[in-house]
């Protein structure tokens, strides 16, 4: 028997989240929300547009830059990546979600060295050793 | 390359590591019968995919056998097996059923395979026993249209019942936490409006789902299922788990719905039968694309399917699903 396939998309309505942003321009989970689904959909430029975006209007939050960097990365924009991704790691210490902020903090310090070195080199932020 | 246990701490935290951590599970009918073979199996499947986590998938009388219920395998694909003989007849059945300790028969038994298979692949894969909710256990001592029946001519002696079943069910965490696992995956068949309405679930059983993931706090992933279509993904979506797995591809909500409806992992993306058993590689490929493509690059995603793998599925299907999130990862 096959599968009944949900009547739902299957993947986010990218007209639909941009009209949500024109409406509402200064709403960071909007803009959030659209720099996702931007970069599910392999669009790193307008990814990196709308997590800069968010990143200006809510500026102590990790996310926008953890975004932005993974947008800038996927363009190999080296540089402005690295810089993206240690902002979100620095961040990461005003977050009260402690586990969440620990794992954003190691991904981004990941994504740092994979970016420096090729390698994500987390043994010591991992496993505790060196 | 990441652990993957940073790759699925990573999901939890509503991330993505290198890739989106990938598993998936199937049965091991006949092996399932004893716990050195199914142990042995879940193993040999294990590093023959080199999957992300061990779910551990047992017979669903594995809890029940020593209550008296026989079953047999009928050729299913799934794996499942059929009941034979059930237990409960009479709603005076469902008080009188006896309390079982995970330390002495087949409990025991199930619990020694757990930690049998912790220590062939534990350690940076984390290891998830089944745990069946009461509801289902009590579906499969009366069957279903017998479990209905006395839902409604005598509530109070079903939820005895159920208060037994849930009393072993802890004794079964507790003692699988001792023997080393990561988590329970929690399998719920009845938060589905083709059961009852969300009312009576939330009345009836979400006490007794807390109760048990209660025991299970504290573990590194606990799994919820939500068996079947037209699911309370809501009301499932708010017990304390880390992930959630449904049909995502058989009943709403869409990958990309849940996305926007919870924040926690959700562990799903390819269709069971269309396209693991029907479909090919290149299939396979297309919808795990979609569902990282759903989840913002795979952010909390932990690919797999909404159920278990058929016995029938294509080695080369299943090895796709792996290869599918290595090719879309951000290393």
């Amino acid at each position: 028997m096959r599968d009944q396939p949900s009547q739902e998309p299957a993947v986010p309505d990218l007209a639909e989240l941009e009209a949500d942003v024109e409406r509402r321009p200064d709403d960071v989970d909007a803009l959030l929300r659209l720099g996702w689904a931007q970069y599910g959909a392999d669009h790193p430029l307008p990814a990196e547009q709308a997590f800069e975006r968010a990143a200006a209007l809510r500026p102590d939050d990790p996310e926008p830059s953890f975004g932005l960097g993974l947008a800038l990365k996927r363009q190999v924009k080296k540089e402005p990546a690295i810089r993206a991704f240690r902002r979100a790691a620095d961040l990461t210490q005003g977050l009260s979600d402690r586990a969440r902020a620990s794992i954003l903090r190691r991904l981004a310090l990941g994504h740092i060295n994979y970016l420096e070195r090729g390698e994500w080199d987390l043994e010591r932020e991992v496993w505790g050793r060196a | 390359m990441t652990a993957r246990r940073e790759r699925l701490a990573a999901a939890i935290a509503g991330e993505i590591a290198d890739r989106p951590p990938v598993a998936l599970w199937r049965h091991f009918p006949v092996d399932d019968q004893d716990p050195r073979s199914l142990a042995d199996s879940v193993v040999a499947f294990q590093r023959l995919f080199d999957f992300d986590l061990v779910k551990v998938t047992p017979a669903s009388s594995y809890a029940l056998v020593d209550l008296g219920v026989a079953d047999e395998w009928q050729g299913s694909t799934e794996g499942t097996r059929v009941y034979t003989r059930r237990v409960v007849q009479n709603v005076e059945d469902w008080p009188a059923l006896a309390r079982l300790s995970a330390r002495s028969g087949a409990l025991a038994r199930h619990i020694e395979c757990l930690r049998s298979i912790v220590r062939e692949v534990g350690g940076d894969t984390p290891v998830l026993a089944t745990i069946f909710s009461p509801l289902a256990q009590a579906k499969n001592l009366a069957g279903q249209d017998r479990l209905t029946e006395h839902l409604r001519q005598a509530p109070r002696q079903v939820e005895a019942g159920l208060s037994i079943l849930t009393e072993t069910s802890v004794d079964l965490v507790t003692a699988a936490r001792q023997a080393g696992i990561d988590g329970i995956f929690y399998a719920i068949q009845h938060a589905s409006s083709q059961f009852m309405d969300r009312e009576t679930y939330r009345r009836l059983a979400e006490p007794i789902d807390r109760r048990i993931l209660e025991a299970a706090d504290g573990l590194f992933l606990n799994l919820l299922h939500l068996h079947g279509t037209e699911i309370f993904f809501d009301l499932g979506a708010t017990l304390p788990v880390q992930a959630v797995n449904w049909h995502d591809r058989e009943t709403a909500p869409s990958m990309a719905e849940a996305r926007r409806l919870t924040r926690r992992a959700l562990c799903g993306g390819v269709g069971r039968i269309d396209p693991l058993v029907l479909g090919n590689a290149e299939a396979v490929l297309g919808e795990a694309r979609e569902a990282i493509r759903a989840t913002g690059g795979g952010r909390g995603l932990i690919l797999g399917t909404g159920c278990v793998v058929p016995l029938t599925a294509p080695l080369g299907n299943l090895r796709a699903v792996r290869a599918a999130a290595e090719a879309e990862g951000s290393p």
